[in-house]
């Protein structure tokens, strides 16, 4: 109970409102533009944040990934277009719905639905954190690598078509991770002679890099072709009826389940949860035919599972120490920064920050709910800025904003090679995700696996329930997406005739 | 997951932190059959090179401490030979199956583009340990704008100076970063 009081009360603080009121407003503006992600609106925001106390800090970046979440279905159900990945499952009824002049109603039941499992998911948060951060608790260094392995085999698993190259990325990462002071005997390493890279590769230089720069980078190069989304603009009626309001509560139970599951496992988040969600909710439904093609039902429960899904994330990521999706990899790599590790023992050390944290996701989703009931023809208007105008703001803030973390003009210099090979890793099939929690998660994973190693041998890993079945999972999760591929190109194989063939 | 609506390629949504994949074009390169086994074989290479100087560069390490095989070198040597398997796997793929070439091309205006973007981020940083943050950030945005598009008054003139006045504001004054 202590905890929980001490939790909500360091939130009195006059400050921690404006941070969550600013980043409120950057988290709805980036959630509607699209090519502007969450996970690359936290990165620029950690520039600017590590100047802030922890808690002001964090009240900025939940809250920017919290009213993301809800900004990203205007483009979706205006322009048929996800504003961030989490809500690709908001187009398939929500893009339907606008054409057939129900946009207001749309937008209306999306922002109710997206609450609704935001606070279901912050409910997970704090009902499961603590029991899961005391089962961790008594991990070993053996169990606590292999968790490491595991939450990058997830992130590989989930994060692309080419897991070899999603490992390969990830093997890159963690072998970056291994730049600066060796975690156990404190030797040099990999430095080249740079004293700024002591302390390791600078995360914040290295994130906004592969995740900002990189696709302004990309987008640059491409041959694109002009494509001004012209969004729909008759809203119509805004507020839905009674019918449609117990219409939503059904795929919003279902989808509210869904995404409390998918949110905890680590490295799945909204895109996933949103899918899945969808088609359990069609197959539910009294009326699946009317799913792709407008229907409330399929909005609802896309939208529920995507946003209920940030608390599962929210509670791997602090009690397990393996973020829950993109977002978490970066919000980790300021938290180190801030001297706050991520994992079991933050419960010890810091028990009242879940319940802070908690409280700001609540306070952040009230507001990006009343945003998103009254700004939306200002939010529309948004999607014909010129993309050159965003291009420029963004470039300024990733250099600006990296520069920032320790006034280091060697840092820009860092972000901008790994912009550089963030360019080379999309244009050859390797995702960013895995590399770049390699390089967080890389000296926890050396450090445990060589105490294992000291202790008794490999057998001290090998001998470990907990840490064999994370390292079976592991395995399932690098497995599993290969083998459904080639099962997958066997059966077309086996319905094209011989003739053809 | 059946019976999902196909979705048209959003421009730009293709994020790199994403954490799914339902609908690949958005959260990754979109990916086009392509017959090109020299790219899958190139990338191997490149894998392999990293991995070997990773493995070169762990053994040759001079550490005071090492008392053992589990020392400071082991674990990167480990992920080194892990990179250099990770190549051979990419090569035998690539020689199997041609690598997949990615949806959009790059063309050579692009290139241009983004060349010049590079070499006026290299300028800025140059010029910004000489002149003043806020000239030179106006000057740079000009050019950035200029480069992808921008025409006009508003978009070279108006529009860099209230950003890089905003960005003295919250970094400079605000957050007193030592601009």
């Amino acid at each position: 109970v202590n905890a929980v009081v001490e939790g909500v009360t360091a939130l009195l603080d006059p400050t921690i409102g404006l941070c969550l009121l600013i980043g409120v407003l950057l988290g709805t503006l980036v959630g509607a533009v699209p090519g502007i992600t969450a996970t690359m609106a936290v990165a620029l925001a950690a520039g600017f944040t590590l100047t802030l106390e922890p808690l002001q800090g964090l009240a900025v970046l939940l809250s920017i990934y919290v009213a993301a979440q809800f900004g990203d279905r205007v483009p979706a159900i205006l322009v048929n277009t996800p504003g961030t990945p989490a809500s690709i499952a908001s187009t398939f009824d929500g893009y339907p719905l606008a054409k057939q002049g129900k946009a207001g109603i749309a937008l209306t039941s999306s922002a109710l639905v997206s609450a609704a499992g935001s606070l279901a998911g912050i409910l997970i948060l704090v009902l499961a954190a603590q029991p899961l951060a005391s089962v961790a608790l008594r991990f070993g260094p053996a169990e606590m690598f292999a968790l490491v392995v595991f939450g990058l085999t997830m992130m590989v698993g989930v994060s692309g078509s080419n897991v070899l190259r999603g490992l390969v990325a990830g093997a890159a990462g963690l072998l970056l991770g291994t730049v600066g002071r060796d975690p156990i005997t404190g030797d040099t390493r990999f430095t080249f002679g740079f004293s700024e890279l002591s302390s390791g590769i600078p995360f914040i230089a290295a994130i906004i890099g592969l995740f900002g720069i990189a696709e302004l980078f990309n987008q640059l190069a491409e041959r694109r072709k002009k494509n001004n989304p012209v969004p729909i603009t008759q809203l119509g009626a805004w507020w839905p009826t009674r019918a449609q309001q117990r219409e939503l509560l059904k795929p919003s139970a279902i989808g509210t389940g869904v995404g409390a599951v998918v949110g905890v496992v680590p490295a799945a988040g909204g895109d996933i949860a949103g899918v899945i969600a969808w088609a359990q909710a069609k197959r539910a439904s009294k009326h699946p035919e009317k799913f792709g093609h407008g229907s409330l039902e399929g909005l609802a429960a896309a939208d529920s599972a995507s946003t209920a899904t940030m608390g599962g994330s929210v509670t791997t990521t602090l009690a397990l120490g393996v973020p829950g999706d993109s977002v978490m990899a970066v919000m980790i790599g300021s938290m180190i920064i801030w001297g706050l590790q991520p994992g079991p023992a933050l419960f010890v050390e810091s028990p009242d920050l879940v319940y802070s944290l908690a409280t700001i996701m609540v306070f952040a989703t009230f507001m990006a709910l009343a945003l998103a009931l009254v700004r939306m023809q200002g939010v529309v208007k948004l999607l014909a800025l010129p993309q050159q105008y965003l291009t420029a703001i963004i470039i300024a803030f990733c250099i600006v904003g990296t520069y920032a973390v320790q006034s280091s003009v060697f840092d820009v210099v860092l972000m901008l090679c790994f912009g550089l090979i963030g360019l080379l890793m999309r244009r050859f099939g390797f995702p960013a995700g895995p590399m770049v929690l390699g390089l967080i998660l890389g000296p926890l994973a050396e450090s445990n696996l060589r105490r294992a190693l000291v202790i008794d041998g490999f057998g001290t890993v090998l001998t470990s329930p907990i840490a064999v079945g994370l390292l079976l999972l592991s395995l399932g999760a690098v497995l599993l997406p290969w083998l459904r591929s080639t099962s997958k190109a066997r059966k077309l194989r086996a319905r094209v005739p011989e003739s053809v063939r | 997951v059946k019976d999902v609506p196909v979705l048209s390629a959003p421009d730009g949504v293709a994020d790199t932190g994403s954490s799914a994949v339902t609908d690949r074009s958005a959260v990754e390169p979109a990916l086009r059959p392509g017959r090109s086994n020299g790219r899958g074989l190139l990338v191997a290479l490149a894998v392999a090179l990293l991995g070997g100087t990773a493995v070169w560069s762990a053994t040759a390490l001079e550490l005071a401490s090492v008392d053992g095989s589990v020392g400071p070198g082991w674990w990167p040597t480990v992920l080194g030979g892990l990179l250099v398997a990770g190549a051979v796997a990419i090569a035998v793929v690539a020689l199997r199956r041609p690598d997949p070439l990615p949806q959009e091309r790059v063309s050579a205006h692009g290139l241009g583009r983004l060349g010049t973007v590079v070499a006026a981020i290299v300028l800025y940083g140059i010029g910004w340990q000489f002149f003043h943050f806020l000239p030179v950030t106006v000057v740079f945005l000009s050019v950035l704008l200029f480069v992808t598009g921008g025409r006009g008054i508003k978009a070279l003139v108006v529009f860099p100076a209230l950003t890089a006045m905003v960005l003295y504001g919250l970094f400079g004054l605000l957050l007193r970063v030592p601009l």
